[in-house]
């Protein structure tokens, strides 16, 4: 398996870019934590906004499908794999 | 029975922080055409209400040059009762507009001195071969008046801000947060243009812009303006636009609007399914449950 420790960390600045997180570094954040309810505690907005951010960034499709997009945002280890299977930039 | 304001009251407050609380009154102007049937405060007016008490609490002089990160995760409803909290700081006032049902909006707004007035300008041309405009905001809150182009990916419409509304200054300048709602509906004019013909047009709830940024200090009442959105993604659900405002000839395309916008941001909204369902944006939303 490929190592997606440089990917990981450039999703969690996205992610703090994306949502202008004031108090969150990158290194708060922990790859394998879930993103949403616990750990960030994000929610469906935050997710939009997340999805917006890694398709101009990566050039990758997150569809409307809740199945799917549940595993792909349950954390940082899970979108970075589905962005490198994905990416398409 | 006239329209009212909610009247907010301080219940505590430090340096550069209050909290003030109201109740959103029943018969709050507007609502009936924000929609018909289903009267939802729009985000824009928590935020000028926000605006309105940041200027009282803390007295500044410089102008709105933009929003950011701002949420609307509850469905705000007349008669709800709403606490508000500000804190001001390095040009910027946070805040949160909570209550029992939780979060109605939240965000920060930008400020800085040394924006200039925009020049006025004709207005955009309106093709004949427009497409129809469908709306489903009416009365008052029914900004947009026509269709000057559609594609499968954008939309532009043109609008005018009329006078009699809270939203509108006695020297005719708007309130900056009427660009919120400007760049909300011209994601509903696309919404509406993109739907099937003869359906009624679907409701959508903003639920969030990331950054809209201001380069004017405030738009005038009875100026013609263009809105315009380009879709970002999603069709239902939780969708996302990138929208720009401004004033003149029509942009021809997304680089030009950006270019000339007077006002231009990312906004996320909910759009419901079925046009008769009364969900709210935090339900039913993608990649969550």
């Amino acid at each position: 398996m490929a190592d997606l420790t440089e990917l990981e960390t450039e999703i969690k600045a996205i992610i703090i870019e994306a949502l202008l997180l004031e108090d969150v570094a990158v290194e708060d954040i922990v790859t394998a934590d879930p993103l949403f309810d616990t750990g960030l505690g994000l929610d469906s907005i935050d997710a939009l906004e997340l999805a917006i951010a890694l398709e101009e960034r990566f050039g990758v499709t997150i569809d409307d499908d809740p199945d799917r997009n549940q595993q792909i945002f349950a954390s940082v280890a899970s979108l970075a794999s589905f962005v490198d299977a994905n990416r398409s930039k | 029975m006239q329209p009212s304001e909610p009247s907010f009251v301080r219940v505590s407050e430090a340096v550069d922080r209050v909290r003030l609380e109201a109740q959103v009154p029943v018969n709050l102007g507007d609502l009936d055409g924000h929609f018909p049937g289903h009267p939802v405060v729009p985000g824009f007016r928590q935020v000028m209400w926000t605006l309105a008490e940041a200027n009282r609490a803390f007295s500044r002089d410089a102008a709105v040059t933009g929003f950011e990160a701002l949420r609307f995760p509850t469905s705000l409803l007349p008669g709800a009762a709403m606490a508000l909290e500000l804190s001001h700081g390095d040009g910027v006032v946070r805040f949160s507009l909570s209550g029992d049902d939780g979060v109605f909006a939240s965000g920060r707004v930008r400020l800085a001195s040394g924006l200039e007035p925009h020049a006025a300008a004709p207005a955009p041309e309106v093709l004949s071969s427009r497409a129809e405009l469908r709306l489903p905001h009416q009365g008052t809150m029914r900004w947009l008046d026509g269709v000057v182009s559609h594609t499968p990916t954008a939309t532009t419409a043109t609008a005018m801000l009329r006078s009699d509304t809270p939203w509108v200054g006695a020297d005719g300048s708007c309130d900056p947060s009427v660009v919120i709602e400007l760049l909300a509906q011209a994601m509903a004019a696309h919404g509406g243009c993109a739907a099937e013909a003869g359906t009624p047009p679907r409701r959508g709830f903003l639920v969030s812009a990331r950054q809209i940024e201001l380069r004017t200090p405030a738009l005038r009442v009875g100026e013609p303006l263009w809105v315009r959105a380009d879709h970002v993604r999603g069709e239902l659900g939780m969708v996302a636009f990138r929208c720009t405002l401004g004033n003149g000839a029509a942009p021809q395309d997304e680089p030009d609007a950006r270019d000339r916008a007077l006002a231009l941001g990312t906004l996320g909204a909910f759009v419901e399914a079925a046009p008769e369902s009364a969900n709210s944006p935090s339900e039913g939303a993608p990649s969550r449950e």
